[in-house]
């Protein structure tokens, strides 16, 4: 059997230490109940400026696929909201940063062995060029 | 960031064939689970004759295990087999 | 630059641990009326166009982080009323003038929540529960109709039974709370865990008790049939909005 009891303290001694920084990689179950509260509770006050934020019923949805699906959905290969910026909680600049050596990797070897290959992947050429899509 | 890197395409067919497979199971899963509450509901009722609801029940069962087989032949679990419909929940109970 | 109001109290200190706003903003103080406002300046334009990344869960998450950074950090060793995310204006002055306005809305507040801590507690269906023990295969087409009728029946009573259970551990808890809320349960997939969670209650509670809190969610734990989740203390978002 589990542990009954979960204990997730959290507050002023933890949190009080991360000042503004989100010191702890997000996590679901945290961000959650976090924006449960800030979003949807404390004061409401009309400020000067009008802000709508997004209905925390539709906020929660969009976190759920996020949190929910991303792995698996990465397993099955369908990873299209990592470049939907709505969709894409927290990639960080060094994974694309990443990314772009590994592409830049294939590319140089492939240019090396055989340059007329097909490739599966339709990659960012190194230098920009016009195309008609865009 | 040059819009570009958005349209990249990368396929891979296994992961196109299971993604479809996944949606075709969930489907029928779907109606599956809808037949069965429908049949248990009619031997509630008492609208069915003894030989019916035998029927009725064995057609299930082996619909149930050609499932159970499909589902791992794909690698899925019956959890894959469910879809979230944002406000509405999933499409099916999780527990099934 | 516009000011961003996190929280408002009396007698306030800016925490001494470094802590900043959004952004990266340094903390102020703004007094007036006998209250004091916790504020940092943020880009007017971020907030203006909220539109374009409203839904731009990097930024609300940062921005959620940091409002709660800082309220948590000023709540530490005093009496705080939480402002709700995202409360902007035009500069201080402004600030002031709802200081002035809204004296008694943050006074009452402020007296309600003074001296006491928000712990949240959640309840989860103990996995398993509910579940019939695996059966032999059903030898005809009627017994297995009959075996998932009963699964089914199985599964709805144990729902019900863990709500009904549910709603037994917000009475006890409630025994120890000046004020309770219950906010709706969580998806599965947001809290992470296969099982479904039938509590998701605020409790306002003084600050000398939280061990007896403590010890009374250890021991409905251990005595009845759901996973609870204790979290908390958290600065008391759930008690400062309107009464109810």
């Amino acid at each position: 059997m589990n542990e009954p009891v979960r204990w997730t303290g959290s507050m002023p001694s933890a949190q009080g230490r991360q000042g503004g920084q989100a010191a702890r990689a997000p996590q679901g179950t945290d961000l959650a109940d976090i924006l449960e509260r800030v979003l949807d509770k404390g004061i409401v006050i009309a400020g000067d400026i009008q802000i709508n934020l997004l209905d925390i019923e539709l906020l929660t949805i969009k976190l759920r696929l996020v949190v929910a699906s991303v792995d698996r959905a990465k397993e099955m290969g369908i990873d299209w909201w990592e470049r939907d910026p709505t969709l894409s909680a927290g990639r960080s600049e060094l994974e694309e940063e990443n990314e772009r050596l590994r592409e830049r990797i294939t590319a140089l070897e492939q240019a090396q062995t055989r340059p007329a290959r097909r490739r599966k992947k339709v990659e960012r050429a190194p230098e920009p060029e016009p195309e008609g899509e865009q | 960031m040059t819009d570009r890197h958005d349209h990249r395409i990368e396929i891979d067919k296994d992961a196109v064939r299971r993604d479809l497979m996944k949606l075709v199971l969930t489907i029928v899963e779907l109606l599956r689970q809808l037949m069965e509450r429908q049949a248990i509901r009619r031997v509630e009722n008492s609208e069915l004759s003894e030989e019916q609801e035998e029927d009725l029940g064995t057609a299930l069962m082996l619909l149930s295990d050609a499932m159970d087989e499909l589902t791992e032949q794909f690698g899925l679990t019956p959890a894959d087999l469910n879809l979230e419909l944002g406000p509405l929940g999933p499409l099916l109970p999780r527990d099934r | 630059m516009i000011t961003y109001l996190y929280a408002v109290g009396r007698d306030l200190e800016l925490p001494d641990d470094g802590s900043r706003g959004i952004d990266g903003g340094e903390l102020r103080l703004v007094d007036e009326a006998g209250l004091q406002a916790v504020v940092s300046d943020v880009e007017r334009e971020a907030f203006e166009d909220l539109d374009e990344h409203r839904e731009d869960l990097t930024w609300l998450a940062a921005v959620a982080r940091a409002h709660h950074g800082v309220v948590a950090a000023v709540g530490r060793d005093h009496a705080v009323a939480p402002l709700s995310l995202a409360t902007v204006y035009l500069d201080d002055d402004r600030v002031r003038a709802v200081l002035r306005e809204s004296r008694e809305a943050f006074t009452a507040v402020l007296d309600r929540v003074e001296g006491r801590d928000e712990w949240g507690v959640k309840a989860y269906v103990r996995p398993g529960a509910g579940k019939a023990a695996a059966t032999d295969r059903p030898t005809s087409g009627a017994a297995y109709l009959r075996a998932r009728r009963e699964a089914l029946r199985a599964g709805d009573a144990a729902v019900a039974a863990a709500e009904r259970e549910a709603d037994e551990v917000d009475a006890a808890l409630a025994a120890l709370a000046v004020e309770t809320r219950r906010h709706p349960p969580q998806d599965r997939s947001l809290t992470g865990r296969a099982e479904q969670m039938v509590l998701n209650g605020a409790y306002l509670v003084e600050r000398a008790g939280a061990d007896d809190l403590r010890a009374l969610v250890e021991k409905l734990a251990s005595e009845g049939s759901l996973d609870l989740e204790l979290t908390g203390p958290w600065v008391p978002y759930s008690f400062a909005g309107g009464a109810t």
